[in-house]
């Protein structure tokens, strides 16, 4: 899978960071932001269960998750959702330098996460088992997904329901111990681009691809032809404890911010707008 | 993940009958699911939102099209599943394609 760092097969992006809850670690989730423009941060959701705090402490951090929270009936299912809110508002948090607790997680109409009123930074959030995963961007739009490494996915028909017919034969022609990693990074790239563009599982995964591992990564159409351009940057790692991670990171033109900070960080057009009217108004 | 024999989800009627009998009822159908995904499903799994069930993933709801697929021998529409909200959902529409 593409290296990490300043890789020519994909945009430059910081190897995924491990972190815990607290305010630790962050230091290079922070730098990684401002120089790639994009972040990857992720946590053992056993670890970070010993630092959530509980009862009033916890109502506090998710806010309006809570009532959410309160609904969950299977307790594997609440921690895990505690657990991955406290996580990215830690993580907005660090990298915005403000109170995880005062900012405020809202959602889309398909689910995807944002911070209300912090519209510079995107989010997203991947679990899968004992892996919590979060991706910051100041670029424009990012998703990302994890998956254990060596899930059984090829050879069960899967194939059918996730591939373009330009990827079935690309599987299948590769060596037969390769196939299923190269299915599971398939799966990530596809879950972490419709994340990005808040479609989930209703964009099917057939109706759009990506090529073999080793080059430049683009979304292609059926046929293998390519179906974005360069605004779309895709990277995938393989963690040493057995998870292939992938990121979607869509470029609006931005830029990459070196100021992040909550309490400066404005929109230069915006901040005109406003000085001209105030201009006017004397 | 171990997968199992299973009773086909649409078995043959009887000697002499038309067709097949009935789809499979929810709790043989939620053992089904359980036993070839892996996962323990506790009281209250029938009707909790798929994202509620521990373990669940996205995974998990193409594995169940392609069970479902494979014990019915018939193609199942995946947008539908993709909209359901629960196991019950998924439920009634294999017995609306039966």
């Amino acid at each position: 899978m593409t290296a990490p760092g300043n890789s020519p097969l994909g945009p430059p992006l910081g190897e995924p960071v491990e972190v815990t809850a607290g305010p630790r670690d962050w230091e290079r989730v922070r730098a990684d932001l401002v120089a790639h423009g994009t972040a990857l941060a992720y946590a053992r959701l056993s670890e970070l269960h010993k630092e959530l705090p509980d009862g009033e402490a916890l109502r506090t951090l998710l806010g309006r998750d809570w009532s959410r929270y309160l609904e969950l009936a299977h307790a594997e299912v609440r921690e895990r959702y505690a657990a991955s809110r406290v996580l990215l508002k830690h993580a907005a948090g660090a990298v915005l330098g403000g109170d995880p607790g005062a900012l405020e997680l809202a959602y889309g109409p398909t689910g995807r996460p944002y911070l209300r009123g912090c519209d510079q930074i995107d989010i997203s959030l991947s679990h899968t088992q004992d892996l919590l995963l979060v991706g910051l961007t100041t670029r424009g739009l990012i998703g990302v997904d994890a998956e254990r490494t060596d899930r059984p996915m090829y050879g069960s028909g899967l194939g059918r329901h996730v591939c373009t017919p330009y990827e079935l034969v690309m599987l299948r022609n590769l060596p037969e111990e390769e196939r299923n990693t190269s299915l599971v990074r398939l799966w990530t790239l596809k879950e972490a681009y419709s994340k990005a563009i808040g479609q989930g599982m209703h964009f099917r995964f057939t109706e759009f691809g990506f090529g073999p591992d080793g080059k430049p990564v683009r979304v292609q159409r059926p046929d293998g032809t390519a179906g974005t351009g360069r605004e779309w940057a895709f990277r995938t790692f393989v963690l040493e404890s057995g998870y292939t991670v992938s990121t979607a990171v869509y470029d609006a033109g931005f830029g990459t911010l070196t100021d992040t900070e909550i309490t400066t960080m404005l929109d230069q057009d915006c901040v005109e707008a406003i000085t001209e009217a105030l201009e006017g108004a004397d | 993940m171990t997968s199992t024999t299973h009773r086909p989800v649409t078995p043959a009627g009887p000697p002499g009958t038309a067709g097949p009998a009935a789809f499979l009822d929810l709790a043989a159908f939620l053992d089904l699911v359980a036993d070839d995904l892996g996962l323990d499903f506790g009281p209250g799994a029938a009707t909790a939102p798929l994202a509620e069930l521990p373990g669940w993933d996205s995974v998990h709801l193409l594995r169940l099209v392609v069970l479902m697929e494979r014990e019915s021998g018939r193609r199942i529409p995946v947008r539908r599943v993709l909209e359901a909200q629960s196991l019950t959902e998924i439920h009634l529409l294999m017995e609306d394609q039966a």
